[in-house]
């Protein structure tokens, strides 16, 4: 698009990673949203506004049967009256505008009787007697008649005009305002009302509201029609690669220079918060410095907090929040307080402290504008660094009234010692996330047990190309099955002299059902160190993990029964990443405490081989299903066997495979009739036939079917551990899997082997 | 449950049996009793012929242990014949073939015992 600017602030260029948001508001067929509401919520400073200008802009642009109203509310026009002059006034003169279709919006402060005769002849009239309207109430001083008219302007326009109004309402938190009420009540009105005059039911004109996201739910109304109506759009940060992009390019256009690591730094300082950074690159354009060092970039930030463009909207933000200058100090006093305390502290305290009757409220608007979080009584202060620096050095300089240095700054040294840190975490925690994403994929699957085993992957894969361990990882014959993980909890992060780890706790079952006796918790140390992991380090996060579980010793050990476990206490797994490996010594010990151990080229594959293990499941498209129910009963497997000798001769199979099918299938359904508890005596079987291979799912309603452990191979197999082995020597794939009323083996034979036949 | 006849003959002091079309439970534990009854009345050489023995399961295999075992505790001699090339697979896997001798054919494992007993009308 050509990308006219009337009402928004940034560039095409700058406008990031927003498209499919303005496709929602007023994409293909904005009429659709007829009667709509959307509420558009974010972050501070995420781009809400500029997203509701770029609709306008848009809107206006089309020219098509639906009008854009833009309208931001502001704390100088809070009194009714002047609220409605000014809501009136823009509503008429960006109607004017759009039937003009010139792009030159009209002058706020123009009368408006002057807009009454700028309307074009056709809309003269109406548009004269909506104005003289207006002017008798405000004459009259009837301060209700006046918002009420200005309020209903666009149903008005929409009745006379035939076309739609698209109403963008911006910073629409201020209408919570006491001074608003009134306002506040006749615009909802006018949101769930049906259109004047209209023959549907349908409401005039759509709605778009943004604004401070924590207020708004006390501004809505627990309104059915309106919530059935209402969109909810959340804008999310910028990704961290558009964000890059942007830095580089403002940074070019302004001539300043700039660095790979000051690029990734500013991202993380700033929180990718697209104001500060445009504020920190033009800051170092002005004053002709460049941003390729820590140290360059963090004295354009210090300054630009504590004087600049950055520390000045943080002053206007303050202001809003609290007119006038007593309540400025008391709201710096809460928000030092709190900063400096480090730990949640409840409002009353607080309020106790500074001593002052609004207190309360105070603390509210602070919360409303996410400069403190307040949850269930207790406050606490906010993880942003840029208003967390802004703050503290607000408080140190006014309220315990510190001296400042004689030259430099405090805030400077402070930065330049975290940027290091800041950096570091940001590498761990791009692995912590990683290794999060990687836990809540498993499902069941039967991995190569070496990418959980240090001591025996080390030989063989050191040294080897990622593309050849994975194919290393094809041979190997020793597999271990993996819980499926519901959810993973974070259990701290700690620090020694060369090394940082991360504890997790992730939390699921092993196969079988849903019970306390399936239940696995697998306890993960993920270890960013210089040096290998000696015994000293291992046993130090042995006893971490040991108080995170609130058992006191570990007797449990990764694939013993659950009949060993303590009642009610599930499995125990512990695992130990750690970047640079093991050594040999604390290796030992890890093995001889029955844990897992890897390092992250295993953590890798074991990524690659689950990406491999999902592409193959989806790959798989069947040609052709059937399906089979046979009773529990003696000899009906044979029916099954029949049946399946049929469709496999069918798909092309060879006679030994057909044989070597026929008999997994039987010990499949025997396995079934054993095992399942099956309420309905009945065995379900699905056959599906591919290009390449034939699968098949044996299920049944039961509450158990294979062992709990078939990864187990047991020395001396009973009679469904014979089953089971020679499942999987027939077979050339066998997974169990949970259904949620019992339980299926799942069985693949390919129907022609790239590799040598077996 | 119906008692399964387990097709058997006597040649000589030798014993052939024949497991049928599927060797499963009901199966094995006919060949199972039928061959402690054989003992019982002196037999101590005991072919099965698998001719015609398309499917066996894993209880089958489990019951045909156990007769094997008994078979050697009796200080007798058993032989399996006539294994279709999917059935021996499946003895393989299960480790069965280094307990058990094999032969191509019933008339190849007749003769394997005359050889050892040296009968005379063989």
């Amino acid at each position: 698009m050509k990308g006219v600017h009337l009402l928004s602030r940034l560039s095409e260029d700058e406008f990031l990673d927003r498209e499919s948001e303005l496709d929602r508001l007023c994409g293909a067929r904005p009429s659709a949203r007829a009667g709509r509401t959307a509420v558009v919520l974010g972050n501070p400073r995420v781009g809400k506004s500029e997203l509701l200008r770029k609709s306008y802009d848009r809107l206006f642009e089309a020219q098509s049967s639906v009008v854009p109203l833009f309208y931001s509310f502001s704390q100088t026009r809070m009194e009714p009256a002047r609220f409605a002059a000014d809501y009136l006034a823009h509503v008429l003169s960006q109607f004017i505008a759009f039937r003009d279709g010139n792009n030159r919006l009209p002058v706020s402060g123009e009368s408006l009787e002057a807009f009454s005769k700028s309307a074009s002849p056709h809309d003269y009239a109406w548009v004269k007697e909506l104005v003289d309207r207006f002017v008798e109430s405000r004459a009259a001083s009837d301060e209700e008649a006046m918002v009420r008219i200005a309020v209903s302007s666009p149903a008005l326009l929409e009745a006379n005009s035939g076309l739609s109004m698209f109403l963008l309402l911006d910073n629409a938190h201020l209408l919570l305002h006491e001074k608003m009420a009134f306002c506040r009540r006749e615009l909802l009105h006018s949101m769930t009302s049906p259109a004047a005059g209209g023959l549907s039911e349908s409401r005039a004109g759509s709605y778009v509201l943004s604004g401070l996201r924590r207020p708004f739910s006390r501004l809505l109304p627990a309104d059915e029609a309106l919530f059935d109506s209402l969109d909810v759009i959340r804008l999310k940060p910028i990704s961290e690669n558009a964000l890059e992009q942007l830095i580089k390019k403002r940074a070019a256009s302004l001539a300043v220079s700039i660095s790979d690591s000051t690029t990734e730094l500013m991202i993380q300082q700033l929180r990718g918060d697209l104001f500060f950074i445009r504020a920190i690159v033009a800051a170092a354009a002005s004053t002709g410095s460049s941003l390729k060092t820590f140290m360059e970039f963090e004295r354009v930030y210090t300054d630009e907090v504590l004087e600049g463009r950055i520390g000045g909207y943080m002053d206007a933000l303050l202001r809003e929040i609290a007119p006038g200058h007593d309540m400025q100090r008391t709201a710096i006093e809460i928000l030092g307080t709190i900063s400096e305390a480090r730990r949640p502290i409840p409002v009353n305290t607080i309020i106790d402290r500074v001593g002052d009757q609004g207190a309360e409220l105070l603390v509210q608007r602070l919360s409303d504008y996410e400069l403190l979080e307040l949850k269930a009584g207790l406050v606490t202060a906010t993880d942003e660094p840029v208003l967390s620096d802004y703050i503290r050095h607000r408080y140190r300089s006014e309220v315990t009234g510190r001296r400042r240095p004689i030259a430099g700054e405090e805030l400077l040294g402070e930065k330049l010692k975290h940027s290091y840190r800041l950096m570091m975490s940001r590498y761990n925690r791009a692995v912590e996330s990683q290794l999060v994403q990687l836990l809540t994929r498993f499902d069941f699957q039967n991995v190569p047990a070496v990418l959980f085993e240090h001591d025996k992957f080390a030989d063989p894969y050191d040294g080897a190309s990622r593309a050849n361990a994975r194919r290393m990882l094809d041979d190997e014959q020793s597999k271990i099955r993996l819980a499926q993980i519901v959810y993973v909890s974070d259990l701290g992060f700690h620090e020694r002299p060369g090394a940082t780890y991360r504890l997790l706790s992730a939390s699921g079952f092993d196969g079988g059902i849903y019970s306390e006796t399936n239940e696995t918790q697998w306890l993960i140390a993920l270890i960013n160190s210089r040096e290998p992991v000696g015994v000293d380090m291992l046993d130090e996060i042995d006893s971490r993990m040991i108080s995170a579980t609130g058992r006191g010793t570990f007797s449990t050990r990764y694939a013993l029964p659950p009949s060993h476990e303590a009642a009610g206490q599930g499995k125990i797994v512990r695992w130990l990443i750690s970047k640079e490996g093991f050594t040999a010594d604390a290796l030992e010990r890890v093995v001889d405490r029955g844990a897992h151990s890897s390092n992250y080229l295993q953590l890798d594959l074991l990524c690659d081989y689950l990406g491999k293990l999902d592409e193959q499941s989806s790959a798989v498209r069947p040609a052709s299903q059937f399906e089979l129910v046979i009773p529990i009963e003696d000899d009906s497997e044979l029916i099954a066997a029949r049946t399946v000798e049929q469709i496999a001769r069918a798909a092309d199979f060879d006679q030994q495979a057909i044989s070597q099918i026929k008999t997994a299938l039987i010990e499949a359904c025997l396995n079934a009739a054993e095992h399942g508890d099956s309420p309905d005596r009945k065995i379900y079987q699905r056959f599906s036939v591919t290009e390449d291979r034939l699968v098949i799912t044996v299920l049944n309603k039961g509450n158990q079917f294979a062992p709990v452990d078939d990864t187990v191979q047991s020395t001396s197999p009973g009679k469904r551990g014979r089953g089971l082995q020679i499942i999987r020597a027939l077979m050339d794939d066998c997974t169990f899997e949970r259904t949620d009323d019992g339980a299926s083996l799942v069985m693949t034979k390919f129907l022609k082997r790239t590799d040598t036949q077996q | 449950m119906s008692r399964v006849e387990i097709k058997s003959r006597l040649i000589d002091d030798t014993a052939v049996l024949y497991p049928g079309t599927y060797l499963n439970q009901l199966r094995g534990e006919a060949i199972e009793s039928r061959c402690l009854e054989l003992l019982s009345e002196g037999v101590r050489s005991v072919i099965i012929n698998f001719e015609g023995t398309e499917l066996i399961n894993s209880i089958g295999i489990s019951i045909l242990i156990g007769v094997i075992e008994s078979v050697r505790e009796q200080s007798g001699k058993l032989l399996l014949s006539n294994l279709s090339p999917s059935n021996r697979e499946l003895f393989d896997v299960l480790g069965l073939l280094s307990q058990v001798e094999l032969s191509e054919t019933e008339e190849e494992a007749l003769s394997q015992f005359c050889s050892l007993t040296g009968a005379a009308q063989c």
